[in-house]
């Protein structure tokens, strides 16, 4: 840990230079207020465009803002991208976007309410499984692409699409029966935009402990969003565990209970 | 004069306590236990570290409490001043400073109790003010 704080007498250039991990994506620009926003909705890595993301933003390449790490620690309000948005795309249906801005406001109100209890399960589970409390041994190296691919970029990157997210905690959850909140911790510890209540609350989204009912995915759905890009490599591809329809599997995983 | 405590959860230039004390001088503390806790990885940490350049901020690292305490003395600040955030911890650390806190404009407008048990429940409530012809 104490590597870090060298840091404090260093430029953004040296930083940039010594730590290229970090991408130019990620790192914030210069400048004040509102400009400084306005400039990251165009340079963020891909650029989004509001009328695409509704369509777009499930994929793994669609139009997503990346302004989560600034939303995330009030580097900007919610409130300033909103009016941002109306203004910029005045006339324009703007639903999705608002409604994905609601669910963090949702997520910090409900933190507000609970506190602490963001780490525990806010409803019993609906699965009726045991959990470990701990990810399993070979996380990170599973021999399936998608996961180990997932698990390597949020390391390398400290970043995850949306939809990966909710891949990997319903592998871990429901595949590796590992219990939400070491997954969250992983994720937290990781995320550059890691906040405990839309990580946690949506960790236990998945898990069906706020929630009706466990979220699961197949191939078929991973492998649209992916555009074939892990499956087209995997080792597994012809032994793959998610390859079944969603009655198969909730037959598998979430034996005598009506999930869908 | 007060201290502007600028903690992890609002690292904006013109927030509420920025607004309310545009000539205090401000502090940021890496939180020590918390760090090592949580495990936050040098990315996490980085990304921080950069949001604080394009503050008019100090930064210090250990207990937030004490060096901010210690800090206002330094200065001869009359009290601390940040803005307000759900995470207990930082509400636990403001109220042991004797801190002014400072709310944001909420995101939406709602009148009347809202049910969080479920987004949709939320949603029905927020999307007139969102969405609306009446916004």
């Amino acid at each position: 840990m104490l590597s870090v704080f060298v840091f404090v007498r260093w430029s953004k250039e040296a930083i940039r230079r010594h730590w290229p991990a970090l991408g130019k994506g990620i790192l914030i620009k210069s400048g004040t207020g509102v400009r400084r926003w306005c400039r990251l909705l165009g340079s963020g890595r891909p650029k989004m465009e509001i009328p695409d993301y509704a369509v777009s933003r499930s994929f793994l390449s669609g139009s997503v803002s990346r302004l989560s790490p600034y939303i995330r620690h009030g580097v900007i309000t919610l409130r300033e991208v909103l009016g941002h948005v109306r203004r910029s795309f005045a006339g324009q249906r703007l639903d999705k976007f608002v409604q994905e801005l609601a669910w963090r406001d949702y997520w910090q109100r409900v933190y507000a309410s609970i506190g602490d209890g963001i780490w525990q399960d806010q409803e019993p589970s609906k699965t009726h499984a045991a959990y470990a409390c701990e990810l399993p041994a070979d996380w990170g190296f599973t021999g399936f692409a998608c996961m180990d691919g997932f698990a390597s970029e949020l390391e390398r990157t400290g970043y995850l699409h949306n939809h990966a997210r909710m891949w990997v905690a319903s592998y871990l959850v429901h595949w590796r029966k590992v219990a939400w909140q070491a997954g969250a911790r992983w994720f937290l510890r990781h995320l550059v935009d890691g906040d405990p209540a839309s990580n946690n609350l949506s960790w236990q989204w998945v898990a069906s402990t706020f929630s009706s009912k466990p979220y699961y995915f197949n191939r078929e759905n991973l492998e649209r969003y992916t555009e074939g890009r892990y499956c087209a490599v995997c080792e597994r591809k012809n032994d793959c565990p998610f390859d079944k329809d969603y009655a198969g599997l909730a037959e598998e995983l979430f034996p005598g209970i009506v999930t869908r | 004069m007060k201290l502007i405590w600028v903690h992890a959860d609002c690292l904006h230039r013109e927030s509420p306590a920025f607004r309310a004390y545009p000539d205090s001088p401000s502090l940021f503390v890496w939180d020590d236990a918390e760090l090592q806790r949580a495990g936050w990885s040098l990315k996490r940490i980085g990304f921080i570290y950069e949001c604080l350049l394009d503050l008019p901020v100090t930064i210090r690292r250990g207990d937030p409490v004490l060096e901010v305490l210690r800090f206002a003395q330094e200065l001869g600040c009359s009290g601390v001043a940040t803005v307000a955030t759900p995470d207990p911890r930082i509400q636990a650390q403001a109220a042991a400073m004797g801190a002014e806190v400072l709310t944001l404009e909420p995101f939406v407008e709602v009148q009347g109790k809202l049910d969080l048990a479920r987004f949709s429940r939320y949603w029905r409530k927020v999307e007139p003010a969102l969405l609306g012809e009446g916004r």
